[in-house]
């Protein structure tokens, strides 16, 4: 039996995505909070992406201005086109005293924009935000129900791929003051995976010239007799 | 052509400007006052070439769908105020600032802040920082003073060799809501901008400020291995994008070796 030439075209091509997913997770190897794109292939040659979750590397920074979340959660944040989730904690106070990310958004607490009178911020390990001694707000980390899917927007945010799902409360986690979380995938994983996307897409190539060679052979033949 | 040369491109200028910013840093280890910064960094737009959720013919809706980023930018390059270690100087006019707040000098016509408290006199007895300009609101010490004592609290005192007062005043610190959108205009002065608000007027120890303390200098607040491992990640994500690259490159070839 032959096998059409157009598998191996298909999975050349398919391979290619998988090398563009691939280029995004290094090129953000330095994002706070960065959430890798997995591959996989589904139905043989299908392609699909997905976010992983996993937990990122925290490290300190001991700038008190990051916070990093230990475990299950994101931190809302509030944007021109509606609510987002992150894991970046690098936050700072705009001009008017709210804590915002660094593309100037508004995170929030459980009692919305979060307000500081500019002295000492100090976070707890629930989220608490102190400004100075006084209590402000708790930061609202929010997970999702199982089986929620979260894609990628652009600027360190995510969203749930069904506008219809809700976040609810985070349980198991702390928040870490001083501290980031980068971004959550392996180095190594991803280079064997690079090279493996090149050897396949190096088989399909194969696949295509033989099938070829065999077309040209065929007519050649053919033609002579 | 393919998106991932170019996503790799993003990379590898991301972090140049990483090493750009970690040079900076290093090179300002020994700057009284100097504060780091730090590249804050953002993933660019994606593009959804099958949204989540589409419809496929055969197996229902694709639950996450095709999802390719374009790559990495900087969303800013931050500057991070916290606090330097204290050097002692022994030299009563160094100034160090423990604690939030800045000073102000006149720069031309310009009013400028600062954290470096390298404070001399002038000719007319004004207190000048090391680029020799005035401390505002202007302290003038009497000529014949011996002694200058500054207390945690912002009292200049100046006495003379018999331990008499001859002069006594109060220094005043200032501060912003938001000192990281204070804007670097070098030789350690920072300018107010949108960002940062307005300045708040202040006196040393009170809510909000720090105190002063006197014959110590605050060193740069970076640490130099933090930043040679900052270093060193760069370097290898740069390497890691670079092979993107190489691997683009190669798909490439072995495509363009089809028709051969």
């Amino acid at each position: 039996m032959k096998l059409s030439p157009y598998t191996s075209v298909v999975g050349a091509i398919q391979q290619e995505k998988r090398l563009d997913v691939i280029a995004n997770n290094l090129a953000n190897a330095a994002t706070p909070g960065y959430r890798k794109v997995g591959t996989r292939f589904e139905n043989f040659m299908e392609l699909q992406t997905y976010t992983q979750s996993a937990q990122g590397p925290v490290h300190r920074t001991g700038n008190p201005m990051d916070v990093a979340i230990n475990g299950e959660g994101y931190f809302r944040i509030q944007t021109d086109r509606g609510e987002r989730y992150t894991r970046a904690g690098n936050l700072t106070v705009d001009a008017q005293g709210r804590l915002v990310t660094p593309q100037g958004w508004p995170i929030l607490g459980q009692g919305g924009i979060i307000q500081v009178e500019g002295s000492e911020v100090r976070i707890g390990a629930e989220g608490q935000v102190y400004d100075g001694e006084n209590l402000v707000d708790t930061l609202d980390v929010v997970a999702f129900p199982p089986g929620v899917r979260l894609v990628h927007d652009e600027r360190n945010l995510l969203l749930p791929a069904d506008p219809n799902t809700f976040a609810v409360p985070a349980r198991n986690f702390t928040v870490e003051q001083g501290a980031l979380e980068g971004a959550n995938f392996s180095a190594v994983q991803e280079m064997t995976s690079m090279i493996e996307t090149l050897r396949i897409f190096e088989a399909c190539q194969k696949v295509m010239k033989i099938s070829y060679e065999e077309d040209k052979q065929i007519i050649n033949q053919l033609g002579k007799s | 052509m393919m998106r991932s040369l170019w996503t790799a491109a993003t990379g590898m200028d991301a972090q140049q400007l990483n090493m750009d910013v970690v040079a900076h840093n290093l090179a300002n280890a020994n700057t009284t006052g100097f504060k780091k910064s730090r590249a804050n960094f953002e993933d660019l737009m994606y593009q959804n070439l099958i949204p989540p959720g589409a419809e496929t013919g055969a197996s229902g809706t694709i639950p996450t769908g095709i999802q390719i980023g374009m790559g990495v930018k900087t969303a800013s390059v931050q500057k991070i105020f916290t606090q330097g270690n204290f050097t002692e100087t022994g030299n009563q006019l160094d100034l160090a600032i423990e604690g939030k707040g800045f000073f102000k000098v006149l720069r031309g016509a310009d009013e400028v802040y600062t954290r470096a408290g390298t404070f001399k006199l002038d000719s007319e007895g004004y207190l000048v920082d090391s680029e020799g300009n005035r401390l505002q609101p202007e302290v003038s010490i009497p000529r014949e003073a011996v002694t200058i004592n500054v207390d945690p609290r912002g009292t200049l005192s100046a006495f003379d060799q018999n331990g008499t007062l001859l002069a006594s005043v109060n220094l005043t610190l200032y501060d912003f809501a938001n000192p990281a959108g204070l804007l670097s205009l070098g030789k350690n002065y920072f300018a107010p901008s949108e960002a940062s608000g307005d300045a708040v007027e202040g006196q040393p120890g009170t809510e909000g400020f720090g105190t002063l303390l006197q014959g110590f200098l605050e060193s740069a607040n970076i640490n130099v291995v933090e930043e040679m491992v900052n270093m060193i990640a760069g370097q290898r994500a740069y390497e890691a994008n670079s092979k993107v690259i190489r691997t683009a490159d190669e798909m490439l070839r072995i495509a363009n070796s089809v028709a051969s």
